[in-house]
């Protein structure tokens, strides 16, 4: 068994290497490598000497070496630390010219992620989970990149099926983006009256288009003319009865029903009960954060300040 | 002023106490989802819905 690239490979590499790469993909059924560069995308076929994982796994230790000084190749058992977001290199491009899957993930994962960045991440590994972590980066949602994800997302949202956690990320960061339209909101909230999983979201949210769904309950106008005369603790009181009395009040209330009639998983039932907390709560209070994080399990992002 | 919608305030203020907190010690002991997981969590299920209902349902 060879331990090295084909003399025709390491020609074409080194060739391919002293250019201005920004990523680097391998595409293994097909055995080809392919670079993206200033100029656009760049092919390369590969020419196997021994079995093909085990020349993939040469390619990419070449690949890594030239990057990173790491003759090793990329260290994929890093898995959980990049997941948690501690990779901050100012270098963060150059894990992209791995051609390793795993380092991707750690640049997506990155709190040092630009838009520049993320769009080479991209091209490296379009997925609905890379997506979605880009997207929850502000500076990623107000550059170029922000519509593009957020078009997948919407896009590929029915793929995720039976994943109720991957569902309720997916709609938090579209929501929280702002990079998609108030008709596509609306028609992923309708989506809610056959899998109520994705109401959870809107309610974390307290989505403004809520107030145009239900009319506001009969004795909202007799509470708004005593409200005036009260003072203290009981006109905060009375603020927060308003506004659950409002039309998007009662189509708050409504969907929440609708949710906890028929809860299909832990986590919905988790997320639902803390956005009932932050929603009645005077003060709201939480985690801002659009997805789920394994640090902090308070309610959703402040709602009703007044 | 505020005595017609007593129950209301009632409500609200029980409601601003919920979290996922009521649900931990059941999720704690047991990995169950769909119509399992929705009896076990029954009890705490039922009455945010009673107050909820009660929020949709007009004094005066």
């Amino acid at each position: 068994m060879s331990g090295e690239l084909s003399s025709e490979d390491q020609l074409r590499l080194n060739v391919l290497l002293t250019q201005d790469i920004r990523a680097i993909r391998l595409e293994e059924s097909r055995m080809e490598l392919l670079a993206l560069t200033d100029k656009g995308e760049a092919s390369m076929p590969l020419h196997p000497t021994c079995r093909s994982d085990r020349y993939l796994r040469l390619v990419r230790e070449a690949l890594s070496g030239h990057a990173l000084g790491s003759p090793g190749g990329y260290p994929v058992y890093l898995t959980r630390w990049t997941r948690h977001g501690q990779m901050e290199s100012a270098s963060l491009g150059k894990l992209l010219l791995t051609g390793e899957p795993e380092a991707v993930v750690a640049v997506v994962h990155s709190p040092a992620l630009t838009d520049e960045i993320a769009a080479w991440a991209w091209w490296a590994m379009p997925s609905i989970e890379n997506a979605r972590l880009m997207l929850a980066r502000p500076t990623v949602a107000q550059g170029k990149m922000g519509s593009v994800l957020a078009d997948f997302l919407a896009e590929h949202l029915p793929f995720l099926q039976d994943d109720h956690l991957a569902i309720m990320d997916t709609i938090a960061v579209l929501i929280h983006s702002g990079c998609v339209s108030d008709e596509t909101l609306a028609g992923i909230w309708k989506r809610g009256k056959r899998t109520n999983t994705y109401y959870v979201p809107f309610l974390e949210a307290n989505w403004p288009g809520l107030g145009t769904m239900r009319p506001a309950r009969g004795d909202a106008t007799h509470l708004a003319t005593v409200i005036p005369a009260l003072q203290g603790p009981d006109r905060a009181l009375a603020l927060r009865l308003e506004q659950t009395l409002s039309g998007a009040g009662q189509a708050w209330i409504e969907a929440l029903q609708e949710i906890l009639a028929r809860p299909e998983t832990q986590e919905v039932v988790s997320r639902t009960l803390n956005a009932i907390g932050g929603f009645f709560s005077p003060d709201g209070g939480g985690c801002p954060s659009p997805v789920s994080c394994q640090a902090c399990c308070s309610p959703g992002p402040v709602i009703w300040k007044r | 002023m505020l005595q017609p919608w007593s129950r209301d305030l009632e409500a609200i203020k029980e409601l601003a106490a919920v979290s996922e907190q009521s649900v931990i010690p059941v999720f704690a002991r047991s990995t169950a989802i769909g119509s399992l997981m929705r009896r076990k969590i029954e009890p705490v299920v039922t009455p945010i819905l009673e107050h909820l209902e009660a929020l949709k349902t007009p004094r005066t």
